[in-house]
């Protein structure tokens, strides 16, 4: 009751304070959809007194964290930007994340949040960041129509059973798969693959712990000799946007895409039906694994120190029942929060929610890479760029391909140190 | 001090004597019937419109109260057995009238037992069946006697599932079976029938034996067809007892109207999936184990059940409505089974032989031949058809191919008892004592009779610890018999739990008083009970 009391107080005090400035929110558009988004959170928060703007780089986080790295630098930060992964415990440690445990207490964030995902919002305890979303890696979307056309019963469930299919799916005048060139598509596939293919236990030690011994062990030239298998459908047909890979998806040109679920914000937008219109399955051969990706808000004090009360309210706003519910009903998303009920949520996030909470009982959570959930900036590029190069050099081996990607990430770990 | 305490019994006195509170007599309860129309067919007979029936349309002779531990005496004023436990007494109340003015009388009893021996679908009960009755006749005018053929104390439980119906009428029938009994000549408390095609009214019986009573006027049936439609109609103040699984109630019902939408879910039946043994790859054990194993009870009722239901921890064929009869040591031996773990049942599976030969990431049996089978659920019941879409997602993990196997009532009813299904979702009979949901799970008597006892696993050994049940009153001999049934349950699954239920019950008290709730538990308000529906329908009034 006291912290109810205290945050309310500082809220309605700086609302009162801050009633003609205006706070900035730095945060990406994948599509129009999450412009609608951030439209309703400003919204309501113009409502409890708080003027916030927002601007959303064009092209995902990647891009808009190019963006807040170069403002910082310059000296002009934004008071809140979406940041994840490990980029929350640097800025926090660099001193520019306010503390917001006062929300969380009274939110009881403890209580909602799954422990994996509350450590990832905490520097020394205290919680710094507010977790919006949490998106899912592996999923492989399908499309009915060509899977009817093609006379395909089932969604593939192994690497062999998606290239049995995919070639069915040629023969009958179809793309199999679709891909964009954009830098995650191929990490994601191939974390897939890793966690599928040889457990939870030895993912984390490739891509999290960066282990020398399991970065040179057989098991990753597997994965590459897996990946080589797909080359002619990830080379097939590959698209330089999002919105045409959605766009031929949603024609019925093409069988499969392996995207996180971003691409249901797209199909809420077509009114398209969860497993009527299209089918979610887990990415072959990674069933029970959840590849995630947590969404977060970090709150940047230091532009406005006196802005604490909008920023507050921010988060508050964020993590708050409804929103959790709304912002990601209409993303495709699930929420952070466990106890938002999965009313109104489609199929396919129900499953998620399901898979979410199973796969946390089996310690098989993973943090994706091609998501940007694990590792510094500089070592998912590198991850990125070298798994690109291999799908793209069809004279590359696997071992090839698993020397140049050990190299890649010793390479991106030393450029951090 | 002695002027206070003179003070305090006139006050007393006072209070006393005043009249009691009169209730007014009117008003009209709305339920839902979960159907697309309601037929103008009142056989009780064929059980496909049993919710009108039974409770409204005709009186048992006496009713077991799950809740408060009494017995309600209803038609008759007593029941009692012989010394040895070999024969039992009805005596009628005075009086007792059907309904069209005709007396109801010890040969209207008998007549109803008799035709349960003749017609296997009228033993309601199964003491025919099971061959617990011998004989039964009529003492005098308001005393019937039943002999049986072995010992038997536990008959009375069974005595409520028996209709007692007019002789006058059935008699004149030649198939009872297809007689649409109308028009109505009935005991219980509605008996005036009004039809439409999705509505059925049932007014007051005139000469209904409890005088005063009902106070409402009328009990309207309303065909509403799923959850989705029932939850509507709640929330448009057209329904006052809702009897189903409302997704997200606090907020999507209760919080329209937080003033007159209630809800009470005190704990009720368990939940299973029936396996037909009878097919492979269900005969095997080991894919049963695996089966259950493949499971996360937890997270299907969250996400299903809404969290409403409690996720089954134990195999061994009781809920939570029975917790005080759990045996820990035999659930201690079987709790591993009721456990979220993939691994271990990947491990079964693959130690049995069901391995995957074609790479497809489905497995097949040691013989090579393809397994896909359908998890059955009755179209409507959203909670169910979630659950075993979810079933078959959990199963696809391990490598088993299932399906959610959506069907109407019909095709889930008849498949149930007929043993044409493959994997069934379905509940357990509670009853007035565990064993009742024994012997529906198990004795050969209920083959064909109950939705439970068709999975293919009964033998004569577990017929006579059931029968041998009824045949002691010593504590520890029920207990040793209960503890045998719990243990080959968990031995051999021949179905594993998924939750216990909780008892659906939401109320509108806009319009309705007297509705039993947590402070007032008189009854566990399960609207397909016979108990509930009389005592509820008896008891609430018109608000005043």
């Amino acid at each position: 009751m006291k912290k109810l009391l205290a945050i309310s107080a500082l809220i309605g005090f700086s609302s009162l304070s801050m009633a003609q400035g205006t706070m900035e929110l730095l945060g990406y558009k994948s599509n129009e959809n999450d412009a609608k988004l951030w439209g309703d959170i400003t919204t309501q928060l113009q409502g409890k007194g708080f003027n916030w703007n927002t601007e959303l780089v064009e092209g995902g986080v990647i891009k808009s964290e190019d963006v807040l790295k170069e403002r910082v630098y310059k000296g002009v930060p934004p008071d809140a930007a979406i940041i994840k992964g490990q980029d929350i415990a640097r800025w926090a440690t660099l001193g520019f994340l306010d503390d917001i445990s006062i929300v969380a207490g009274e939110q009881a964030w403890d209580d909602v949040l799954p422990a994996e995902l509350a450590s990832g919002l905490k520097h020394n305890g205290r919680y710094v960041a507010a977790a919006m979303h949490v998106h899912r890696s592996n999923w492989m979307w399908v499309n009915p129509t060509v899977m009817t056309a093609a006379e395909l019963e089932n969604p593939p469930r192994t690497w062999k059973s998606f290239i049995d299919s995919a070639q069915k799916v040629s023969s009958r005048g179809y793309a199999p798969l679709i891909t964009v060139s954009e830098p995650w598509q191929n990490t994601l596939i191939f974390e897939s693959m890793l966690a599928g293919m040889h457990g939870p236990d030895f993912y984390r030690r490739v891509m999290i712990d960066l282990d020398r011994r399991a970065l040179r062990d057989d098991r990753v030239d597997e994965v590459f000799a897996q990946l080589a298998q797909l080359r002619p459908f990830l080379t097939q047909k590959t698209v330089s946007t999002r919105q045409e890979m959605v766009d031929e998806f949603l024609n019925n040109r093409v069988a499969f895409m392996f995207a996180d679920d971003w691409v249901k914000g797209e199909f809420n937008r077509q009114e398209w039906v969860a497993m009527e219109d299209y089918i979610c399955a887990p990415i072959p051969e990674s069933f029970t694994t959840y590849l995630f990706d947590v969404e977060s808000v970090g709150l940047f004090g230091t532009k406005q120190p006196d802005g604490t009360g909008a920023r507050l309210a921010l988060a508050e706003t964020v993590m708050s029942e409804a929103m959790q519910a709304d912002l990601n009903i209409s993303r495709g998303s699930i929420p952070a929060r466990t106890d938002i009920s999965p009313w109104g949520f489609d199929r396919c996030s129900v499953r998620s929610m399901r898979e979410f909470r199973s796969a946390s009982k089996l310690d098989k959570i993973l943090p994706s890479v091609a998501l940007g959930m694990a590792n510094t900036e500089q070592v998912r590029r590198r991850i990125y760029e070298s798994i690109d190069l291999f799908v793209n050099t069809p004279s590359m081996t696997p071992k090839d391909g698993a020397t140049e990607f050990s190299k890649a990430v010793r390479y991106g770990a030393y450029l951090i140190r | 001090m002695n002027f206070i305490r003179s003070l305090g019994l006139l006050l007393i006195s006072v209070i006393w004597a005043l009249p009691s509170f009169a209730i007014e007599q009117g008003g009209m309860v709305r339920a839902p019937m979960n159907a697309e129309s309601i037929h103008a067919e009142f056989n009780p007979f064929d059980g496909s419109q049993d919710d009108l029936i039974k409770g409204v349309i005709y009186e048992p002779l006496l009713l077991h109260n799950s809740m408060t531990g009494e017995v309600h005496y209803r038609l008759a004023e007593s029941v009692t057995y012989n010394k040895n436990n070999t024969s039992l007494t009805i005596k009628l109340r005075p009086n007792l009238q059907w309904s069209d003015g005709q007396a109801l009388d010890a040969d209207d009893i008998v007549f109803s037992f008799d035709l349960a021996r003749k017609v296997p679908e009228v033993d309601r009960g199964g003491l025919w069946s099971d061959g617990t009755f011998k004989t039964v006749r009529k003492l005098d005018n308001r005393t019937v006697r039943i002999d049986f053929n072995t010992v038997n104390a536990t008959v009375d439980w069974y005595l409520p599932e028996y209709y007692m119906i007019p002789q006058h009428v059935w008699s004149q029938q030649s198939n009872v079976l297809e007689f649409n009994n109308l028009p109505i000549v009935g005991s219980g408390p509605f008996t005036e029938v009004e039809a439409e095609e999705t509505e059925v009214t049932v007014c007051r019986n005139n000469r209904y034996w409890e005088a005063g009573k009902p106070y409402i006027d009328c009990v309207q049936f309303l065909a509403r067809f799923g959850n989705d439609s029932v939850m509507n109609a709640l929330v448009a103040d057209e329904i006052d007892w809702g009897a189903g699984f409302l997704a997200d109630i606090d907020k999507n019902y209760v919080a329209k109207d937080p003033e007159h939408y209630h809800y009470w879910y005190p704990s009720s039946d368990l939940i299973n999936l029936y396996f037909n043994t009878a097919k492979k790859p269900f005969n095997d054990l080991r894919f049963r184990q695996a089966f259950s194993l493949a499971m996360d009870r937890e997270t299907i009722t969250l996400l299903a059940g809404f969290g409403n239901p409690t996720h089954e921890k134990h195999v061994t064929g009781i809920g939570l409505y029975w917790q005080a009869y759990f045996n820990d040591a035999v659930n201690g031996k079987y709790d591993w089974l009721a456990e979220y773990n993939p691994d271990k049942a990947r491990e079964i599976l693959d130690k049995a032989g069901y391995k995957d030969r074609d790479g497809d990431g489905y497995r097949e049996d040691p013989q090579g031949k393809e397994i896909k089978f359908g998890i059955r659920a009755v179209d409507g019941w959203t909670d169910w058809m979630a659950t075993v879409a979810m079933v078959a997602e959990y199963l696809g993990d391990v490598g088993i191919h299932a399906y959610a196997d959506i069907v109407d009532w019909a095709e889930y009813d008849s498949s149930l008892k007929n043993s044409t299904y493959e994997v069934s979702m379905n509940w357990t009979l509670t009853g007035p004592d565990p064993i009742a949901t024994y012997r529906d799970y198990y004795h050969t008597s209920r083959i064909g009779q109950a939705w439970q006892a068709n999975h293919g696993i009964n033998n004569s050994r577990l017929d006579s610890l059931i029968d041998n049940y009824a045949k002691t009153t010593n504590p520890q001999t029920r207990k040793n018999i209960l503890t045998e049934l719990m243990t080959f349950t968990g031995e051999n699954l021949p179905f594993v739990s998924l939750w216990s239920n909780p008892t659906w019950y939401q109320y509108n008290t806009k319009h309705i008083q007297g509705w039993p709730t947590a402070d007032n538990p008189y009854v566990q308000p399960w609207f397909f009970n016979q108990t509930a529906k009389l005592l509820m329908l008896t008891t609430v009034h018109k608000r005043q």
